[in-house]
């Protein structure tokens, strides 16, 4: 037969021929007994007694066909039987398949973000060419880069074929459209950015010299979204005028949207067009670079350690950089969730082996009741071999279906954690279940059919099934109860090791929480409203006059606006030197003079309004800032306590002067108070040394303001009304508006979307593993109920035999907690890195989650124990 | 299966020896298997006895083998029956199997003769 006889609709048809004509033939047979004289019943009768048998002349026919299709036949007869006999028992598939659903899905899903963020090189040709470049300072500490510093790298180093470097600032600012005002991102970047990436414009062209002089042509590249969203499509934004900062800018080009560096943003800008930056100490950018064909990553990073300390050598104090670094841009960009997301990975494998164990409980519990069927289908002539596949089909089946829900299930759930903004994970946006995905899932599918078909198969050979037909249920077969305790042991085991990392994170999670970040959470609303005026008095104006109409909205009691809210909006830093008295210009030499124990770095914020008392920021000593700092009087500053402490240690910092290098004003600070220090870097992080400036005596300052209002009542009431007035002041400026408590909550997005995870594989976990418990001792229970009986019988009491079943589902779960615990203290080391204020092998996590254990596993074995003590000795003995 | 006891006039066939029955018997012209079992029957002078359980397997076989191959007929009686023609694969085949046949029958004619005289 060729394979085209194996098609479906073929191999029906052929069986179709073969009883048509086997029909033809008895009808055929009959006719000429009657005609021979008989009547019509006999010679129906004897031509079929002639005949034999036709079901087995059309498979013995059918034999004919060869081994492949008697394989298949059976395969096929396997999946039928097992589709019916799963629905004969509904309960039963129904438990198996949700259980293996979830625990499939969860795997699935979590791959699915690990392959797409983690393993998947980023969307740019030969992308694992691509490396960031960093200085480091004479501790070893990464910084950004300085633009002299660049030029000096892309000089003298040989290992890239093209370097670039790019504003670093992360922030959104307002860009003018034809179709109104909008927050983008927008990123300056040298000549070779897009010869870094090796993206091309999907239509329109790139950046040509004469757009990237100082000076030059102004022109934008935008991203595809940016196009679609103000201009209704890609070739319609070619040619159209965009405002940013106090300059026009002309679309060239739009990026296709895989280009999406940095992340978010959506215009591109010659950074050529404006000044220079020429300090060698003004760092703040960021430098990517793509490594020459046949260069490695060491052969690169040598390179460039090399350069840049000769270069310190050249420069020694012009610059901060001892030495230079480099790492893959993909490195750099996930490097921070890899922990999480591989500890998540791990942890839906523990799962999935859970389920597994639960499944295969379920499974030999269901073959042990179908026991005397299958005994009676080996007395009639079944090959083993034949039962063990049949076992196999039946957890196929069963696998196969939990498959494709888990699958349907991963992919609902990873569209909720793309969409999720708390979840804020890198890549979001290329994260789907694929045919990747789909191939790890299929062999996922694969591995757990024939473990779960063979283990049961093997347990029921055990069992010895020919054995089953005279047995009764008081005859246990000891190999099959031993494989059932070591997967209750094992489930206990995996359990413990899923509570104590979801305990954990949980802990860590209530630390982070419970730190003091510094500043109120609540009633606060930080608004981000930025105009595009070139002119700095103007720019007062325009603040002074917004701070005093929000001021007057019912409900706010105190308006502040800085270059940074805390968390919200992260400030830059920078270096700062510490005076003997006030100077009204700090020369260049000082920063390459002075001794370290009178340099230091910290944040630079300038503010404006009741910035302090909007925030809640308490003031430690001296006083905030007053209207009596005027325009033209001598810079006054208010320090953090960290600030102070780093400063002058022990010290009164009131009336110290510092010098600040952050604006090209070049007048010194008096420090006139001290305030709380804020956790301006994230909840975990330690809070940094900041530098608060008076806005309207640095004017200088080219940062854009947030708003931070401080309300009496909902902040959501009071957003509206700032919108409204901003939009009456200039419609031409894009107002983003958050209230502070939702910002600190997404701060802990991360933690709280691990945490999430993690508890419901932990919760579910648990459940199985109560399930793996009762389900033992009720299956020991059933087992030794004739034991029972006559102990019963005997004058047993009834905590007697409580105990006699209790203990043993007691001694397996202390054996699986024992064998977990000591799991948890190797595993949860690795997760070093994801806890906060808690140690690892912390005994009371630990403690809380073996009690926890004990009690589950006390109240499922009882359960069936108490049922176990209401046996009736004479029931028991009379049934037997 | 059932199985009647067979008379002893009747001969059980060997394996190999039914797909060259049918091949001969085809060469008389196509037939159904209803025919063929009749048609043998009747040209072994009722002593070779074809069971169903045989027949369609080794029509089966050499449908495979292409020795022969099958149409949907009609019967004389007006029913639909499957009729099987010998193709010329089936001819050299059965051409192949006849000078082997014929060997194997002198050969056991030989053997049934009774033993020459041997010479003093």
């Amino acid at each position: 037969m060729s394979l085209v006889d194996w098609l479906p609709g073929r191999r029906s048809r052929l069986t179709g021929d073969l009883s048509d004509e086997l029909r033809a033939h008895l009808e055929m047979a009959a006719r000429d007994r009657i005609a021979r004289g008989e009547s019509p019943m006999d010679a129906a009768a004897h031509a079929r007694q002639e005949f034999g048998n036709p079901g087995l002349v059309q498979e013995i026919a059918r034999d004919e066909w060869g081994e492949a299709g008697r394989l298949i036949e059976h395969l096929a007869q396997d999946i039928r039987f097992a589709c019916r006999m799963l629905l004969r028992a509904p309960a039963f598939a129904t438990i198996v398949i949700v259980t293996m659903a979830l625990s499939i899905g969860a795997t699935t899903a979590i791959f699915s973000v690990v392959d797409s963020v983690v393993l998947k090189p980023l969307p740019y040709p030969e992308s694992d060419r691509i490396v960031r470049l960093y200085q480091l300072t004479d501790k070893g500490a990464r910084n950004s880069v300085s633009q002299p510093n660049f030029h000096d790298w892309a000089e003298r180093t040989h290992s890239f074929s093209a370097i670039a470097l790019m504003s670093g600032w992360t922030g959104t600012s307002t860009v003018e459209t034809p179709t109104g005002p909008t927050l983008a991102r927008v990123t300056p970047v040298t000549r070779d950015f897009f010869a870094v990436l090796g993206v091309r414009p999907q239509v329109g062209r790139l950046f040509v010299p004469e757009e990237q002089r100082f000076g030059g042509q102004h022109a934008a590249v935008v991203g595809d979204a940016f196009a679609r969203d103000r201009f209704g499509g890609e070739r319609s934004a070619i040619g159209r005028q965009i405002t940013w900062g106090k300059d026009s800018y002309t679309i060239v080009g739009v990026l296709p949207p895989t280009a999406d560096y940095p992340q978010g943003n959506q215009v591109w800008v010659p950074i050529e067009l404006l000044p220079p930056s020429t300090g060698r100490m003004s760092q703040g950018y960021t430098v990517i670079a793509r490594l020459r064909a046949g260069t490695t990553l060491d052969a690169a990073r040598r390179d460039v350690s090399a350069v840049s300390r000769a270069m310190k050598v050249e420069y020694g104090n012009q610059t901060a950089m001892s030495d230079a670094m480099l790492v893959g841009l993909r490195e750099q960009m996930v490097g921070s969730v890899r922990p999480r997301l591989f500890m998540l990975l791990g942890a839906s494998a523990f799962l999935l082996l859970i389920g597994l164990a639960n499944a295969l409980n379920l499974m030999t519990t269901r073959l042990m009741v179908r026991r005397s069927e299958l005994a009676v289908r080996l007395a009639l002539g079944a090959a083993p071999a034949r039962i063990v596949r049949q076992v196999v089909v039946e957890s196929s089946v069963l696998v196969g279906l939990a498959a494709c829900a888990g699958v349907w299930l991963a992919v609902v759930a990873v569209r909720l954690v793309v969409a999720a903004p708390a979840s804020a994970l890198p890549r979001a946006g290329e994260i789907t279940v694929d045919w990747q995905a789909l191939a790890f899932t299929a062999a996922l599918a694969a591995l757990l059919s024939l473990t779960l078909g063979g283990l049961s198969a093997a347990r029921i050979a055990g069992q010895g099934i020919r054995d089953a037909l005279t047995a009764s249920s008081r005859t246990v077969a000891a190999s099959g109860v031993a494989l059932r305790r070591v997967t209750v042991v094992a489930q206990l085991s995996l359990t413990v090791v899923l509570l104590s990392g979801a305990a954990l994170l949980g802990r860590s999670f209530l630390n982070l929480l419970r730190v003091n970040p510094g500043f109120r959470t609540d009633h606060v609303a930080v608004i981000d409203a930025t105009p595009t005026i070139a002119d700095r008095q103007q720019r007062l104006d325009y603040y002074n006059t917004l701070i005093d109409r929000v001021r007057a909205v019912p409900g706010v009691s105190a308006v502040g606006a800085g270059t940074g809210v805390p968390i919200a909006n992260s400030p830059p830093d920078g270096g700062y030197l510490l005076l003997d008295a006030p100077t009204d210009s700090i020369g260049f030499d000082a920063w390459l003079t002075f001794p370290a124990s009178r340099k230091g770095h910290a944040n630079y914020v300038v503010v404006d309004g009741d910035y302090f008392r909007a925030l809640g920021i308490p003031l430690e000593r001296g006083r905030r800032f007053a209207a009596r700092d005027g325009v033209g009087r001598q810079p006054v500053a208010v320090v953090s306590e960290r600030f102070a402490a780093q400063s002058w240690p022990g010290g009164n910092p009131i009336g110290k002067v510092v010098a600040f290098s952050m604006d090209t004003d070049p007048r010194s600070f008096t420090v006139v108070g001290v305030v709380g220090d804020v956790h301006d870097d994230g909840l975990a992080a330690p809070p940094p040394p900041t530098f608060y400036a008076y806005y309207p005596q640095r004017l200088r300052t080219y940062w854009p303001l947030s708003l931070a209002v401080r309300t009496t009542g909902d902040p959501a009431v009071v957003i509206s009304s700032i919108r409204r007035i901003v939009h009456e002041l200039r419609p031409d400026v894009a107002v983003r508006a958050r209230t502070i408590d939702r910002v600190v909550a997404s701060s802990v997005g991360d933690q709280r979307f691990t945490l999430f995870i993690i508890v419901a594989f932990a919760g579910a976990a648990l459940v199985l593993a109560t399930l793996g418990v009762y389900g033992i001792v009720s299956y020991l229970a059933t087992q030794r109920t004739r034991e029972i009986g006559v102990r019963v019988a005997l004058g047993a009491q009834r905590s007697d035999v409580l105990g006699l079943v209790v203990g043993e589902g007691l001694r397996l779960s202390l054996v699986g907690i024992a064998i977990g615990i000591a799991l948890s203290l190797v595993l949860t080391r690795a997760m070093a890195a994801l806890v906060f204020g808690v140690s690892t092998t912390d005994p009371i996590t630990l403690g809380a989650v073996t009690l926890l254990l004990l009690i589950v596993a006390v109240v499922a074995a009882y359960v069936p124990g108490r049922r176990a003590t209401r046996l009736d000795p004479l029931d028991v003995l009379r049934s037997s | 299966m059932a199985r009647k006891a067979s008379p002893t006039s009747r001969i059980e066939l060997l394996q190999g020896t039914l797909d060259f029955i049918i091949l001969q018997a085809l060469r008389w012209g196509p037939s159904h298997g209803y025919g063929l079992l009749l048609l043998i029957r009747a040209q072994s002078g009722n002593v070779l006895q074809v069971e169903t359980g045989s027949l369609y397997p080794a029509l089966q076989r050499l449908l495979r083998q292409r020795a022969i191959r099958a149409e949907w007929g009609v019967s004389d009686t007006e029913r639909r029956v499957r009729i099987y023609h010998l193709t010329p694969k089936g001819r050299e085949r059965l051409a192949a199997e006849r000078s082997r046949w014929e060997r194997l029958s002198e050969a056991m004619a030989g053997l049934m003769q009774p033993p020459a005289p041997e010479k003093a």
